[in-house]
């Protein structure tokens, strides 16, 4: 009798041998350079985000009148920028040519420079960014008055025995030190869970991959 | 690697030798590993699968056409026959041969139906209305045994 196309299929693929699946001599080089490229390209536009965003601000702040918080924070931009674009020619400069293991170790060791950098950078880049918002809106213009001064005319006739220091009330001061040394302490956990929101499903995928290799390596 | 067996089936149907199959097969995993992150539980694990891998065959099948297409603009053969003995079993390469004879989409829904999906799951691989699968379906064997016979 004829066999129907449903039990041919069936039957076909009742043997074993018929869905052995080939090897994968290339997969993990193409995992690696993916991986690789897909960092770059983010990477890349991370930057120009950054540099594109500088330019926007800067006049931004000058015609709101706040350009004490404008121009450190356009300072900062750019920093953050040329450090980004130095790493990003590191990566460039990655051999190619080593194997995919070597290839992605050299990118991982790349990675970890990276963000301790980044780590390092950001003790200062959150206080930096908190006094220059601070400093912004203290020494800004609104609807022709300096709003700090406005501020502490108000507080000294709620407290006229309050103390001054450089013409600021001192319990200002302490608030600003205690945030500044706060960000200064969390500032790397901050910077570190910065770059887990941008780039962490790509460290893991990584992660996994390099684990994932070295356990070929050590089994071959 | 799990459910290579659906990745095995449906790169078979799309290619005519042994090197287009391990490339089809390759870029398929490629794929599924780039993309697993964006994988949402609204369907189940294999049919997305079987769709991943149907539009990635379907794109490697188009780009590859179009290669030919600018190294020679004379009238190409079918593709067909090259290495059709890919299994052990001879009823079921003859019917891949055949499979290979519809058309892409004609392949993808057969390749759907053997393997037991709904019509509805069909109609969401291949984003299209369920209500025309069954037709499509009976259409489909009918030139399969017609190609067979």
């Amino acid at each position: 009798m004829e066999k129907s196309i449903e039990s041919i299929w069936k039957d076909g693929f009742l043997n074993n041998d018929a869905l052995v699946a080939p090897k994968l001599n290339d997969l993990y080089n193409q995992k690696s350079i993916d991986i690789v490229d897909k960092f770059r390209r983010m990477y890349k536009i991370n930057i120009i985000g950054i540099i594109v965003f500088a330019l926007i601000f800067l006049p931004i702040a000058i015609i709101t009148k706040i350009p004490y918080m404008g121009m450190p924070m356009f300072i900062l931009f750019l920093t953050v920028a040329f450090y980004g674009s130095k790493f990003k020619k590191k990566l460039d400069n990655i051999n190619k040519n080593q194997n995919s293991y070597q290839y992605l170790k050299t990118f991982d060791n790349w990675t970890k420079e990276m963000i301790m950098f980044n780590t390092k950078l950001s003790r200062y880049l959150y206080p930096y960014v908190f006094l220059s918002m601070v400093a912004g809106f203290w020494f800004g213009s609104f609807g022709g008055n300096i709003p700090g001064i406005d501020l502490v005319n108000k507080l000294l006739i709620d407290y006229p025995d309050m103390i001054m220091v450089f013409g600021v009330p001192l319990f200002g001061w302490i608030g600003v030190i205690i945030v500044v040394i706060l960000l200064s302490i969390f500032g790397g956990r901050i910077g570190k869970w910065d770059v887990n929101i941008g780039y962490g499903r790509i460290l893991r995928r990584l992660e996994t991959l390099l684990k994932d290799m070295e356990e070929l390596r050590a089994s071959s | 690697m799990p459910y290579s067996g659906i990745i095995i089936k449906i790169c078979r149907a799309y290619t005519n030798s042994q090197e287009d199959f391990e490339d089809y097969y390759q870029e398929v995993c490629l794929q599924i590993w780039r993309s697993k992150d964006n994988f949402k539980e609204q369907s189940e694990w294999s049919t997305w699968i079987y769709r991943l891998s149907l539009n990635v065959c379907l794109t490697l099948l188009k780009k590859k056409r179009n290669n030919k297409q600018n190294i020679t603009s004379d009238h190409l053969p079918p593709e067909l026959g090259e290495d059709g003995h890919s299994f052990s079993d001879e009823s079921l390469n003859q019917l891949y041969d055949a499979i290979k004879q519809l058309s892409e989409i004609d392949r993808a829904v057969i390749l759907l139906y053997l393997e037991e999906k709904t019509y509805q799951e069909i109609a969401d691989i291949i984003g299209t209305n369920p209500n025309n699968i069954g037709v499509r379906i009976k259409r489909i064997k009918e030139r399969l045994k017609k190609i067979l016979n």
